[in-house]
Order: structure tokens, then sequence, then C-alpha cells
């Protein structure tokens, strides 16, 4: 490599010319952040740079960058055969558009393997076998449904779209994982109860989860930290998270508001009148009960619903909560529920008088404003709440 | 010159910070302490904080402020709960990236690297890639302050000999 060596300059000259002392270390780790085929590019340069991108530490490979698969081929086939034989970091294989054949899967994943690869991040459908022996992978971003528990060192797994089997406890093998996310995931047939259960999970976040029928049963005893993103609130039991601090709940509840019919002719009491709006904001209050009782051990709680119009996505805090030693669990939900229920018309009120509902969104403050204010209000509102809400 | 000053200001203690073109600054304790360059100055030596002036070679007092602000927020970020949503830190970022030449982003990428905090310097990496991303061969040269030091003939036959990265490609 006929690089030439870099000396570390006097202050003075770094002050003066500070354009040619980028480190090489931040210049390859520039690199590694970007598609490979562009770091490969950046060969043209100059002499310097000329094998700069041979020191990337993540490789990028993006079919849809490429005419057909034989170039793409042909391209990754230079970069592992020109790459300094470094340790890599991470693996991105990005084929959305079209398949890629066993040969370069085999080629890219046997190169990844022996340079001991910790990352990956694909939504490749099918993932080859030399991978399952593999015993080093930390983190995993896929679209597969298999059995994780085959990495044994793996700490954060991300799932996306993956249909997953509500037969098996698919995460309990996982002894080390830490961070869970599932996007968009949904379960097969159905069952009534999925079970997510991980010895050391840290951290779950769970979005869009499909099945709107069943419940989530989680088990993770050293959980902390659970944020959910829902359209409706799904039923979960979480009793067996005894180290719950922080539950985040962002709800999206799919409803019409476009005409007041929900809010004037329903009554909790006399369901004559429901049609199906009512309907749905019925289910949403029960489910909102049934989802804070199945959380009701955690320390801190968070819910915020979003109930804009689709083009802007401000978010309504409606409830932040300290549990405190002497707080009634068991009225958590249908405190909440009240809560909800009242910000839910309140809000549909104000879009309704302000049609050009982006006028009101913008007012919104944000959303740690709101939590101060709520802090504020949230104790003497709670104990107005207790007593029961049909009269 | 903290003793004459703690009749004002409350217990918090502070460091003073000498950029490299000698303006000195006063920064409260736990901010300096974000900086890992800082910190091993101190260490085996904590009485020394009050008098010791620590010299920043890399990093000029212009961007001196910008960079503790960083430190600031984002320690601020941290310690939050609940945590701060994405988009509150996403719109911090942009604000304290906007209006910032090239030049300087390279100047605070080196004070980044220089003072050894890896938060900042992985935000302002990401922040040059994706400034450079698909650009033309020519605008990452003016970003990087490249001269092309290649005849035509051998660019030419490098382009040729990594031809599969510049398929597709309009140049310009």
């Amino acid at each position: 490599m006929e690089r030439p060596c870099k000396k570390v300059k006097i202050i003075d000259e770094i002050q003066s010319d500070w354009l040619s002392n980028l480190p090489d270390h931040i210049i390859h780790h520039i690199l590694s952040l970007m598609d490979t085929k562009f770091a490969v590019g950046t060969c043209v340069l100059s002499k310097n740079w000329r094998y700069y991108w041979t020191n990337i530490h993540t490789l990028s490979f993006c079919r849809s960058s490429f005419v057909d698969s034989q170039v793409f081929y042909d391209f990754i086939t230079h970069v592992l055969h020109h790459r300094n034989h470094l340790k890599l970091l991470k693996l991105e294989i990005d084929c959305s558009k079209s398949a890629i054949s066993d040969k370069i899967t085999s080629l890219v994943f046997e190169y990844a393997i022996s340079h001991g690869f910790e990352e990956l991040d694909t939504n490749m459908i099918y993932l080859p076998k030399t991978l399952f022996r593999y015993k080093s992978l930390k983190t995993l971003k896929t679209v597969c449904y298999f059995k994780y528990s085959c990495f044994a060192t793996l700490t954060t797994l991300e799932l996306y779209y993956v249909m997953l089997d509500p037969k098996k406890d698919t995460f309990a093998g996982c002894l080390n994982l830490q961070n869970l996310q599932l996007i968009q995931c949904d379960v097969e047939g159905v069952s009534g109860v999925y079970n997510i259960s991980a010895p050391r999970l840290l951290t779950l976040q769970i979005s869009d989860f499909l099945p709107s029928r069943g419940r989530i049963v989680i088990k993770a005893p050293r959980l902390k930290f659970f944020t959910l993103n829902a359209i409706n609130p799904p039923r979960l039991s979480m009793d067996r998270c005894r180290s719950l601090e922080k539950v985040n709940v962002h709800l999206f509840p799919f409803m019409d508001y476009d005409d007041n019919t929900i809010f004037n002719k329903f009554s909790f009491n006399h369901m004559a009148y429901y049609d199906d709006k009512a309907m749905q904001y019925y289910v949403f209050r029960m489910r909102m009960i049934a989802m804070c009782r199945g959380i009701s051990r955690v320390k801190s709680l968070t819910l915020s619903l979003n109930l804009s119009h689709q083009e802007t996505w401000k978010e309504k805090l409606v409830f932040a909560f300290h549990m405190d030693e002497d707080f009634d669990r068991k009225k958590l939900g249908r405190a909440v529920a009240e809560i909800a229920s009242e910000e839910l018309s309140d809000l549909q009120k104000r879009l309704l008088e302000d049609s050009r509902s982006a006028v009101a969104e913008k007012e919104l403050p944000s959303i740690e404003e709101q939590i101060l204010e709520m802090k504020k209000i949230v104790p003497p509102l709670w104990k107005m709440k207790a007593k029961t809400p049909r009269s | 010159m903290a003793s004459s000053s703690s009749s004002s200001s409350t217990q918090v203690k502070k460091i003073t910070l000498k950029a490299a073109d000698g303006k000195h600054f006063e920064v409260e304790e736990p901010v300096a302490m974000e900086m890992e360059t800082v910190k091993s100055f101190f260490v085996g030596n904590e009485d020394a904080m009050k008098d010791m002036v620590v010299p920043l070679l890399n990093v000029s007092s212009e961007h001196m402020p910008a960079i503790l602000d960083f430190y600031r927020n984002h320690s601020e970020f941290r310690k939050r709960t609940p945590p701060p949503p994405a988009e509150e830190v996403k719109a911090f970022n942009e604000a304290f990236l906007e209006n910032k030449s090239d030049e300087q982003l390279m100047e605070m990428i080196m004070a980044a690297n220089f003072l050894n905090t890896k938060e900042l310097l992985n935000f302002l990496t990401e922040a040059a890639a994706n400034r450079i991303k698909n650009k033309s061969v020519e605008y990452v040269r003016a970003f990087f302050g490249i001269e092309n030091d290649f005849t035509p003939e051998e660019e030419a036959r490098i382009r040729a000999e990594n031809e599969w990265a510049f398929d597709g490609l309009d140049e310009d």
C-alpha cells in the first residue's frame, strides 16, 4: 500500500491546515456510514484517498444500486478481495427490490463470519445455513422467523413483519437478549395468548403488533423499559415483570372524528344508541382499562394519544403518572380510561370547532411541557377521578 | 479565579478551559467531565481542578460555546424521565448544525476527536456522511478540501479498476 504515512504535525499547522489533517480513523468511520458503493468511489478523489475505503468497518450492500445481479456480484467480489483484513463490525444487505442469488449470499456471509462481524441488518427472506452455526452475532435486524436462540451472544434483536409462532416461546432461549423490538409483527392463527419471555431483557418495544385478538403475556423479570405503539390498547399481562420502571404507551386510536355523533348520542350505560362509532369508542375504553390492569406493577406510566388528522403527527400527552406506595393500582385502569375519554372528547370538540385542525394542533405544547403540566395536576386529578364516574 | 466568583455563583465547581487561541472558558464541572480528555487530565489529581487551566489544543474558541451547549443538552436528555421524544433530540441536533459550513463541521469533528467524546463525534461524523452521500466526485473533493493529484490518465485507470463503483452514476 503506497499511502503516505501521516505524521502528527505541530499545533500551529493543525490550526492552519486542518483540511488535510482529518485523522484516518475518522475518514474510515465516515466512509463506513455509507453505501459501500459510494465508499469505493472515493478512490478517485486523490492519491491519498485511493485506499481509504479498504479500511471501512461496515459493509453495506444495496442490490438496487446496481443494474443487474451480475454487476452486483462483481462489485461484491471486488470489495471482499480488496478490503483490508480488519475486523468487520457490521454487515448490511438491502435487497428489497429483487432477490439475490445463493452464490452472492454465501460469498458475503463467509467473508463476514471469517472477519468476526457482530451486527447484521438485512431484509433477506432466506439467511444462509452457515450463519446459524456462527456464535458471535450481537445485534440482528431481520424479517425472518427462525430459532433466534441459536445466537447465544445476541443482545439486540429487531424483528420487522415477522410472523411469530404462538405455540413456541420464541425468545426464551435468547439468554443474553437485552433489547427486543417487534415492529409490525403478527402471530399465526387465532391463538388466545402470545408469550414473550426473556430472562435478561431490559428494554422492549412493540409497535403495531397486529393481532387484535388475544393477549400478550410478557415474562421478563429484569425488564425495565417498555414502549408500546399501537392503534388501540392491546390486552397485556406483565405481572412477571418485577423490575418494570417505565412504560410509555403511544396510541393512535382509529376513529372517525368527522362528525359529532359519538359524543352526543352515546352514553356508557345505555347502549341503545350505539352505532359503529360508538361501539369503537366503547371498545377503546374497555381495552384501555384491561391494558392498564396488565401493567399496574410499573413505577411510572405515560400515555399519549395521537388524535390528530393524518398530516400532523403531533401527540397529546394525556397521562403521566408516578406510582407511589399508596396508589390504588386496581383503580388505575378506570382512572386512565376516564382521563383518556375526557381528552378524546375535548380534542374532538376542538377539532370540530376548528375544522382547519392544523391551527389547533400548532397550539399543542411539546410533550415535555405537557408532562410538567401533568405532574402538577395529576395527583389531584387522580383523587377526583377515583370516585365512580357513573352517576 | 474560581474562588473570587464564588460569592455570586452557587456551589457548582467550575473548571477553566483554554481554547487553542488562548481564550478562557469557565465550565461547570459535570459539563467539563463529558470530555474524556479533560477528565483524564485530572485523574489522580482531583485537587488540581480549582486552579488548573486545561489547554485544549485542537479546539478553537469559535466552536467552544456550541460544543458546550451540546454537552449540556445531551446530558440533560440522558437524565430526563421519561426520555425525551426522538423529535426533540432531532430538533436540537438539526439546530446545532444549521448554518454550519462544511469547514466548520470539519473543525468541530477535529475538536470532538481531540476532546474524545464519542457521542459528539458520532453525531458529527454522521452529519458529514449525510452531506456527501451520493454527491459527485468534485463535490466530495471540495468538501474534504482534497486536491486532485492524479493525472487524467491515472484517474481514468483507477476508475476502470473500480468500474462497479461508478456503474449507473451520473458524472458531472
